[in-house]
């Protein structure tokens, strides 16, 4: 051990040393810009490659399927910015689809009725989630976990495992029907982005949510209700990982219980990018980009050519690039002088 | 000598999973005939083998403060290659050998990102985990490979006398991982590690390298499992260890709630697995539909953790 | 005094600095084998720095260290480990889910030939350590289940382990109970006969008379004396450690005092608990000193409704209050500043602006059931970063770019905000440089003027008498002493905060000594 390096054991918390700061601020935009820059290059070489990638036809694909899955993904970003996880989403999306499926089809509900209870039914367990982080102080990793598994017995009970196939026409003009040659989803996505961009950045309520997940303990000691708002954050990723659910089912016209097992692993790396873009602050428009991005990202790759088997690959690829983007943007704010 | 007073909290707290497996286990002997029978109770424990074997990869892991998901993609894309290269005439010898090997390099990588490049392990081994998905892919092209050759099947679904191979492989790694954690200096300090960090650098024990140690040998153990499920289904389905995913992890939390309250143990691991079986040995037995087998362990999960985690007293936030 | 070979730690002109501050000058220290040998000095006098130095988790940047004639230059932990040195820290360090003999031996198991602990030899070894210290713990119990003192009674014996010949101890009794308190001195005792040598950081008097030989006081890093203890009399050390007056740096005005505004009663705190009983008016600042592990935080949490309490009640200009959370405080006008800021305080990567309004964020900045008014908002911001003289290149910088001093402002800024009246600073000026300070200081008194009442929790003497109407002394969790600031001085209040009893009486007597 020599005597030069042994102030970097531990320093009192005195220096304010700006030149230091501003690297890391410098690393931070580095990170945001990566993943922007990343993908750029991505879109280029895919359009050089096929050029069909670029089509209005394809921009429909694209923002079809963002549609479907940005509703999940603003609702675990929500659950996330207040520190959370919710690994139930999927499967509340699938109990979602197929609770109105079932209503609708086997039981001859109204379609509105059938979708009221759909969306219901997973506020309901969103509150459960809810109740579970804020009242037993299980780690929500590990009670949406549970719920997760509850909800695939209850997907199986209430249908017996069989597809729904026939559904009214009504409901499948949600999933594919176009308005003004604008097709459904996207209308429906507008309004519930711009209502989370507007709950999230404007209320009280989204601003505390965001400051719990910045320090809990922090927000505590200043009078934040942060049992209530966390208990919320659950909640709303109950309502809307219905929506998703809801949303594809209209669009296959088909119910089954499966369907929503793909939106846990989408929703999760859209919300992570979205966290990531705009370094933690407006996480709705960052996880709507978030979600463009993977949705091109595998709608490029098929294009390509490359065979589902890539796309495991690709979205394995892409939560690696956000958590450590995440990770990292966090680490350079978190390791200031003074703080071990 | 101060032992912990005996109340009826700390009993829950402490050995609540095991009274309530205990119970499972006479309910479903006086509610369904041929449920305790020998050739049942030895039915749910070859099948709880390869849960049980992959389980005790992650208690390991779980032991350090750390998880790793990444067997969900371990146990599927070693059941692609073995079951591929036997098809293509490897022997078997080389084919275990190489199937370790994905193991050993899994769990090498599980340890750079996490240990070496500090990212949070949920996260990254779930990278693994997918990163495994898509090269089980590609290696098998989708397809179920069937393994006929009986001389290589008899490694698992043979016996010793009465008792089938894969029960004494669980059951002889049982003793091994428990040994090993709660009978040797390296298992003291991979506890310890756990606990406080600080406390085993201060004694200037090599926490990181001791880390990065029980990752690689997780990834051998789930490798391992993936072995032994595969041989004994008798062939490679798609992504076999995603179907293992939540009951392993169940497994452990449920043992976590079954001897030492709210921390990962291999007693508790292996009761844990027994127990997920009985019960869907159990529904079985009584005829109800195997839907709910998912929806009772889920249900015992959250109960379980829901015990071990109510006298925290703090919401517990999810650290990325 | 025997000679050389008696010397067993030997520092020669050792200095160190860290960004900042010198935190040792040139500093010389000897210690005598078979001694025991108390190291005083106030907060930030270099005493543990001194003791990391020795025990090499720092460096020095100049001098020479020997332990037993060994210069240790290019030493580790490790090495001077091997030389027979051993230290306890403030922090416990222990495996609760371990048993006290697997705490004991962590890192040195007896292991048979297979690699298996020796189970038996290892209970044996630790009971071995154990007994050195106390008969009352069972090494087969678990860590978790000890009590606070127990724990360090643990690490205590583990520390005997590596057969030290010199031990340090970082204010070991700090945690203890009376009972162990007895146990631990009797070890102390028996070491001591058997030519072990101890080095013995503490902040009390009673402890330092009853155990030491020998008595080094520091001051701002450097050795002011080493002196028999027994030659010393309490009232002097405690002069050594203050050393001359400085000058008066706080911006004291008086201020009216008055009518009661906060009062607290039969308060017991959940950690140690003992019976809190005081009164605040308002433009009063009233101190709260006491050494570290004297409870002073868990009495400012305990009010504020931050960690539960055993009883008490709490009243608000006269009226009783029901307080169990920070919520039912902010509400009655309660605002904390808590002792770590960065953890407790801010939100470290949201913008001053947020940090500033968080409290009052629905009382004051929303229309409706909760739609902000940002403009409303900034506004709000933007004067109390000019009133306050926050330094800051914006509303919208991030807290955690700030220097101490301005996140400090930030926080008192967000209860300004809420109309707060009774405020409770924890060490609001630690790790804060003296113009930062300075600008805290003027702030409290702004404060106190306006009619607030101030709990100011400190552990700088100075400070609190330059600042405080009136102080109160803890002790082991209960206040011991109120005092007049005008009618007290340093000397005074060190004694107390030490655990002396009945200063005035001391004071006449040792003058008996010269």
């Amino acid at each position: 051990m020599n005597k030069s390096n042994s102030n970097a054991v531990s320093t009192p918390a005195l220096a304010n040393e700006p030149a230091e700061k501003a690297s890391r601020k410098g690393n931070l935009h580095l990170i945001q810009y990566g993943i922007f820059i990343i993908f750029g290059l991505y879109y280029v070489i895919v359009t050089i490659l096929r050029p069909g990638f670029l089509s209005l036809g394809n921009f429909y694909d694209i923002f079809i399927e963002t549609s479907i899955i940005s509703f999940v993904s603003f609702g675990e970003a929500i659950v996330i910015a207040a520190g959370g996880l919710d690994l139930s989403v999927g499967n509340m999306a699938g109990a979602a689809a197929m609770l109105t499926c079932h209503l609708m089809s086997n039981m001859g509900y109204d379609i509105w009725v059938s979708i009221v209870a759909g969306v219901a039914i997973g506020g309901l367990i969103g509150l459960g989630n809810g109740l579970m982080v804020t009242r037993l102080h299980m780690n929500s990793l590990i009670a949406t976990l549970g719920t997760m598994f509850v909800l695939v017995g209850f997907l199986y009970g209430i249908t017996g495992g069989v597809s729904v196939h026939i559904v009214p026409e009504n409901f499948e003009y949600l999933g594919n029907g176009t308005f003004l040659n604008i097709p459904i989803p996207m209308y429906i996505m507008a309004v519930v982005f711009v209502l989370a961009y507007l709950f999230m950045e404007k209320t009280s309520y989204g601003r505390n949510i965001t400051m719990i997940g910045g320090n809990i303990e922090a927000c505590r000691l200043s009078g934040v209700n942060i049992k209530k708002l966390t208990l919320m954050t659950f909640v709303i990723c109950g309502f809307l990982s219905t929506f998703s659910g809801i949303l594809l089912a209209a669009r296959q016209a088909v119910g089954n219980v499966d369907l929503g097992e793909r939106f846990l692993l989408e929703g999760f790396i859209a919300a992570m990018l979205g966290t990531v873009i705009f370094n933690g602050k407006n996480i709705i428009t960052g996880t709507l980009l978030g979600a463009i991005f993977l949705v091109s990202l595998l709608n490029g790759l098929t294009l390509l050519g490359a065979g589902p088997q890539w796309m495991y690959f690709a979205q394995g690829a892409l939560l690696l690039v956000a958590i450590m983007a995440n990770y990292y943007s966090k680490r350079s704010m978190l390791k200031l002088p003074g703080k071990k | 000598m101060q032992k912990q007073p005996i109340t009826p909290k700390g009993i829950i707290n402490n050995y609540g999973a095991t009274f309530a497996f205990i119970i499972a286990i006479i309910f479903f002997s006086f509610a369904s005939q041929g449920f305790f029978s020998g050739q049942n109770l030895q039915n749910i424990l070859v099948q709880s083998t390869s849960l049980g074997i992959c389980a005790f990869g992650l208690t390991f892991v779980l032991i350090t403060g750390e998880i790793d998901l990444s067997y969900g993609g371990v146990i599927g894309l070693v059941g692609a290659v073995l079951a591929g290269m036997l098809k293509d005439g490897h022997s078997i010898g080389l084919v275990t050998v190489v199937c370790l090997a994905i193991g050993l390099g899994t769990g090498l990588l599980n340890a750079i990102l996490i240990v070496v490049l500090n990212l949070p392990s949920f996260l990254a081994s779930v990278a693994v985990m997918f990163i495994c998905m898509g090269a089980e892919r590609i290696y098998n092209q989708g397809v179920t490979t069937w393994i006929r050759d009986p001389s290589v099947l008899s490694i698992v679904q043979g016996s010793v006398g009465p008792v089938p191979l894969p029960v004494l492989y669980l059951f002889a790694l049982f003793f091994i991982c428990w040994f090993l954690q709660t009978q040797t200096k390296a298992g003291q300090y991979v506890r310890a590690l756990g606990e406080n960090i600080s406390a085993v650098k201060e004694v200037g024990i090599r926490a990181s390298l001791l880390k990065s140690g029980v990752f690689v040998f997780a990834g051998l153990i789930f490798a391992f499992a993936g072995y032994i499920e595969i041989l004994r289904i008798g062939g490679a389905v798609m992504y076999a260890g995603s179907h293992l995913l939540l009951s392993v992890l169940a497994a452990c939390f449920l043992g976590t709630a079954t001897f030492k309250a709210g921390k990962a143990n291999f007693p508790g691991t292996l009761i844990g697995a027994f127990f997920l079986y009985t019960l869907l040995s159990g529904f079985t037995a009584l005829g109800m539909k195997f839907y709910l087998v998912p929806f009772a362990q889920g249900l015992i999960l959250i109960i379980s953790v829901a015990i071990s985690s109510a006298r925290r007293g703090k919401i517990e936030q999810v650290q990325f | 005094m025997g000679g050389q070979e008696n010397i067993v730690i030997r520092t020669e002109q050792v200095s160190k600095s860290f960004p900042g501050v010198r935190a040792l000058k040139e500093l010389d220290f000897e210690v005598t084998r078979g001694e025991v040998h108390a190291l005083c000095g106030e907060n930030g006098a270099g005493k543990s720095t001194l003791m990391k130095i020795i025990v090499r988790e720092y460096v020095e940047d100049e001098g020479n260290i020997f332990i037993e004639g060994h210069n240790v230059e290019g030493l580790g932990i490790r090495g001077v480990q091997e030389l027979g040195l051993s230290i306890i820290h403030q922090e416990l360090n222990l495996i609760p889910m371990l048993t006290v003999a697997q705490n004991i031996c962590l890192g040195r198991e007896p292991v048979n030939w297979i690699g298996k602990i020796d189970w038996k030899s290892m209970r044996k070894m630790a009971e071995e350590f154990l007994s050195e210290v106390t008969s009352e713990i069972d090494v087969e119990n678990f860590v978790e289940n000890l009590s606070i003192s127990e724990q360090q009674l643990v690490a205590i014996a583990r520390s005997l382990v590596t057969s030290p010949r010199i031990l340090i101890l970082d204010e070991p009794t700090a945690r203890l109970d009376q009972k162990s308190s007895d146990s631990f001195f009797s070890f102390i005792e028996r070491a001591k006969q058997k030519d072990l040598t101890v080095v013995y950081i503490s902040h009390r008097l009673e402890e330092i008379y009853r155990i030491c030989d020998r008595v080094t006081v520091l001051r701002d890093g450097k050795k002011i004396i080493t002196e028999q203890i027994n030659e010393l009399p309490q009232t002097e050390l405690v002069k050594y450690m203050l050393g001359r007056e400085i000058t008066q740096q706080v911006p004291k005005e008086s201020v009216p005092i008055g009518e009661v505004k906060l009062s607290v009663k039969d308060l017991f705190p959940k950690e140690k608990g003992a019976n809190i009983n005081f009164d605040l008016k308002s433009g009063e600042i009233l101190g709260i000193v006491g050494s570290i592990g004297a409870g002073k935080s868990e009495v400012a949490r305990a009010i504020f409704g931050a960690d539960p309490k055993k009883k008490g009640t709490i009243s608000v200009a006269g009226k009783e209050v029901k307080i169990n959370t920070p919520q039912d405080a902010i509400r009655e006008g309660l605002a904390l500043i808590p002792e770590e800021r960065r953890d407790q305080g801010l939100v470290g990567n949201e913008s001053v602006r947020k940090n500033m309004t968080m409290a009052a964020l629905k009382k004051k900045f929303c229309v409706g059931p909760s739609w902000i008014q940002k403009d409303k908002e900034i506004e709000a911001v933007e004067t109390s970063i000019r009133t306050l003289r926050i330094a800051t290149p914006g509303t919208e910088q991030e807290v955690q770019f700030l220097s101490g001093g301005t996140q400090q402002k930030v926080v008192v800024a967000k209860w300004l905000m809420s109309d707060s009246s009774i405020y409770i600073f924890d060490e609001p000026t630690k790790g804060i440089d003296v113009g930062g300070k300075y600008d805290i200081y003027k702030l409290i008194v702004d404060l106190a003027r306006q009619g607030a009442g101030i709990i100011f929790i400190s552990n700088e003497l100075m400070e609190v008498l330059s600042l405080c109407d009136r102080v109160l002394v803890m002790f082991n969790g209960q206040i011991i002493k109120g005092l007049e600031t005008v009618a007290t001085n340093r000397e005074e209040l060190l004694f107390y905060v030490m655990g002396g009893r009945d200063y005035a009486e001391t004071a006449n007597n040792s003058k008996g000594y010269h």
